[in-house]
């Protein structure tokens, strides 16, 4: 119980890959096992807000998806911003795409647009 | 002037659709269409996507060669260097169609190359793009007009080019669109827009350097700055506030220098700044040896006042005289007004 192993089961394979992880949080309590789990975790946990019809969302995917391979350490949440409401308020994701990078809980950076190398840094 | 070099001037693409199948269930329109098919047609007009934005209103791509936005039932590209912009006219049509909007009214419009000779046909003549931009609209489109709006006196000449058809003679755009055209950019301030020597960083964090080094983040405050800075030097941003877009793009090299800035705002927010304040923050960061300034009224009333406070303001602050202002009515898109000027002499 709170192991990240629970929600990996979810990763649909068209965003999953060797190295990298991307967990598409479908509901409110799939949000809340992750985001507990990586608090008490060292690992670097990316949320990425997007939405069904954000245009700059999928001009930035690919990128995101090279992105993830490269930093098998991090976990990404996709977060649908329609989807979960609340957590997008939480977060203040009013401008898409937004990645949210948090650590123990905290937010630590944010980078906002489909920015591929703001995001590598 | 240079023999030859990037041409910063762009043509301008304004296509609106009727919102009759916009509904509370479906508000999105046009920013139904797949982001791979809207690439497809950029691809075709010779221009890629750098970087985007969206908010609950609308999309924002910055491109290789200027900007794109998708709102419900609109879309406005604008594109410099010697893109083929008319080309997307008809798969746009297309794609809108995919999602259940039909087009409502088409403006194309541009000021005047400073390399005439160096843009491919149909863009030598304005005669050819009318033609072609009429070739590519739906026959039924009754209000039609091109107009070509020449001050007498300005040396180079710097014409304001127009057309626009649409099938109601009512405008249904609430926004005013301002255009500013401004070259022989001050020297040094166009520095702000070349990239630093043994700049570790990447296109956007020197993006993000030459927004706040040359004041453009103070245009307007509220806005998020989408921004890129290309390389050896150039740079292009838009700003999303709400609804209200606004786009910058900057050609820094002496000799052919050039910066565009554009706006939708309504003239009587005062939440989002006078007009007059923002054209002058805008054009302060340039402090160009010329500027022209294109006001589209469209479904807003032509305001005489708000003209005079533009000019007032602009020779208050920067020392920039009005020579010439033409104004002109487009039925279906609504009243141009087209001022030039330059600095008064010391």
């Amino acid at each position: 119980m709170g192991s990240n192993v629970s929600s990996v089961h979810d990763v649909p394979s068209s965003v999953e890959n060797k190295n990298g992880l991307v967990v598409e949080i479908e509901s409110r309590r799939q949000w809340r096992s992750v985001f507990d789990s990586m608090k008490v975790s060292n690992k670097l946990l990316v949320i990425d807000f997007t939405a069904a019809w954000c245009g700059p969302c999928k001009a930035m995917e690919p990128r995101v998806k090279e992105i993830v391979s490269r930093y098998p350490e991090a976990v990404f949440a996709r977060v649908d911003v329609d989807k979960l409401m609340d957590v997008a308020g939480t977060y203040r994701a009013n401008t898409l795409p937004a990645f949210v990078f948090m650590k123990r809980g905290e937010e630590i950076d944010r980078v906002v647009g489909a920015k591929p190398d703001e995001l590598q840094n | 002037m240079a023999v030859s070099g990037f041409e910063g001037f762009e043509k301008r693409l304004e296509l609106r659709f009727f919102n009759d199948s916009i509904t509370n269930n479906n508000p999105m329109g046009l920013r139904l269409i797949d982001f791979e098919s809207l690439d497809q047609v950029l691809n075709e007009v010779q221009c890629t996507v750098v970087s985007a934005v969206a908010n609950h209103s609308f999309d924002a791509y910055v491109l290789s060669e200027s900007s794109l936005f998708v709102y419900p039932t609109k879309i406005i590209i604008k594109t410099c260097g010697t893109t083929q912009l008319l080309k997307s006219i008809r798969p746009l049509i297309h794609l809108a169609r995919n999602v259940n909007l039909t087009l409502r009214a088409c403006r194309y419009s541009r000021g005047s190359f400073i390399f005439p000779n160096s843009q491919p046909f149909p863009y030598t003549s304005f005669e050819d793009e009318v033609v072609i931009v009429e070739e590519s609209l739906p026959k039924s489109f009754r209000y039609r007009k091109a107009s070509v709006m020449t001050p007498s006196n300005s040396n180079p000449s710097r014409a304001w080019h127009v057309f626009t058809a649409s099938a109601d003679v009512e405008p249904d755009e609430t926004l005013v669109v301002v255009e500013v055209c401004m070259t022989e950019l001050d020297r040094v301030n166009a520095r702000s827009f070349f990239r630093r020597k043994g700049d570790e960083g990447n296109s956007d964090s020197a993006g993000k350097e030459m927004t706040r080094l040359s004041g453009i983040d103070m245009i307007n405050a509220n806005a998020f700055i989408c921004d890129f800075a290309f390389d050896p030097c150039g740079y292009s941003m838009n700003g999303v506030d709400g609804d209200r877009y606004s786009t910058i793009h900057v050609t820094p090299e002496d000799g052919f220098s050039y910066a565009s800035f554009e706006c939708g705002l309504s003239l009587y927010d005062g939440g989002h700044g006078d007009i007059a304040e923002v054209l002058a923050r805008a054009i302060d960061v340039f402090r160009p040896g010329c500027a022209s300034i294109a006001t589209t009224y469209n479904g807003e009333d032509y305001d005489h006042e708000v003209t005079k406070r533009v000019e007032r303001v602009l020779a208050k602050k920067l020392g920039l005289k009005c020579r010439s202002r033409l104004m002109d009515e487009f039925p279906g898109s609504g009243t141009v007004v087209y001022q030039s000027f330059t600095p008064r002499r010391k």
